[in-house]
């Protein structure tokens, strides 16, 4: 059964009210960079993207998640999005401007989160960018912080919970971005540093 | 060390250098982001795109906002204790 069948329809309306903040700077860096070829890996219902076309920008995304996509497809702004694997991507190499991720990494095992790290820097233009949102917890995280992000976590349950604990004992973003060569522009933290925005450069060959 | 300073009307903004191609900005001591560069940091102060709402919101409303890094007040020496 998929992973989302049932919680793709109140997806939205659980989450969005926590990570409007974090769309909102999505959309800002989008304007500050001037990105034209932008694409959303791992989707989901496609919040990012509806925003982002409301605002008149042409993105599309991805998912794996048929449930997701149907929901990213619906709406005043529908989502321009396929069903792709993330690790294994249908596009040319270096063919967009910025690929972003958010929230999807650390519900991966660290060997499929560390291909679709690589299958975006490959799919990204040279010296063009690469955003990623994720958890990050560290001694600046607080306390309230890191107990919601467990619940919440706890929550999703089974295999996702697993591998968001294997993320964070692995160290996280620091060590799926290890040895990428990627580097960094910009970093924003949210929700009392448990969260970290990344807008990474993939410097020219 | 070298340090950027912008005296708003809601509080200062600092730049402050943390490391080769890393600048962290603040208002009132409260980190805002960091950046590859202090010119990056600078265009979110003048663009109103801190993320910090008093300021943002005042966008359209205010004058004689700067709009270079240039137009900032260099501090050289070390940052004092808040």
């Amino acid at each position: 059964m998929e992973a989302y069948q049932y919680s793709a329809r109140f997806y939205d309306a659980l989450l969005s009210p926590f990570i409007r903040a974090i769309r909102i700077k999505v959309l800002k860096l989008i304007k500050k960079y001037r990105y034209s070829t932008i694409l959303d890996v791992c989707c989901g219902t496609g919040d990012q993207l509806k925003l982002l076309k409301q605002h008149g920008f042409d993105s599309q995304g991805i998912d794996i998640s048929d449930a997701m996509l149907n929901v990213a497809r619906k709406g005043e702004y529908p989502a321009d999005c396929f069903h792709q694997d993330a690790t294994q991507m249908q596009y040319e190499d270096a063919k967009f401007d910025l690929v972003m991720t958010s929230f999807a990494l650390h519900e991966k095992d660290h060997t499929t989160a560390y291909r679709i790290v690589q299958e975006m820097l490959r799919v990204t233009s040279n010296g063009k960018d690469i955003l990623i949102v994720d958890y990050e917890l560290s001694e600046k995280t607080s306390s309230f912080s890191k107990m919601l992000i467990y619940f919440i976590e706890w929550l999703a349950g089974g295999e996702h919970f697993r591998n968001f604990r294997s993320y964070i004992e692995k160290g996280g973003l620091p060590a799926l971005l290890a040895g990428s060569g990627l580097k960094e522009v910009e970093r924003h933290y949210f929700a009392q540093y448990g969260v970290v925005l990344l807008l990474l450069r993939k410097e020219e060959e | 060390m070298k340090y950027y300073i912008y005296n708003a009307d809601i509080g200062t903004f600092e730049i402050r250098k943390v490391d080769h191609f890393r600048y962290q900005l603040f208002i009132n001591e409260e980190l805002l982001g960091e950046y590859e560069s202090a010119e990056l940091a600078a265009e979110d102060v003048a663009t109103f795109n801190t993320d910090f709402v008093e300021w943002d919101n005042l966008e359209n409303e205010l004058e004689n906002v700067p709009t270079t890094l240039s137009q900032w007040t260099v501090i050289k020496g070390d940052i004092p204790p808040s």
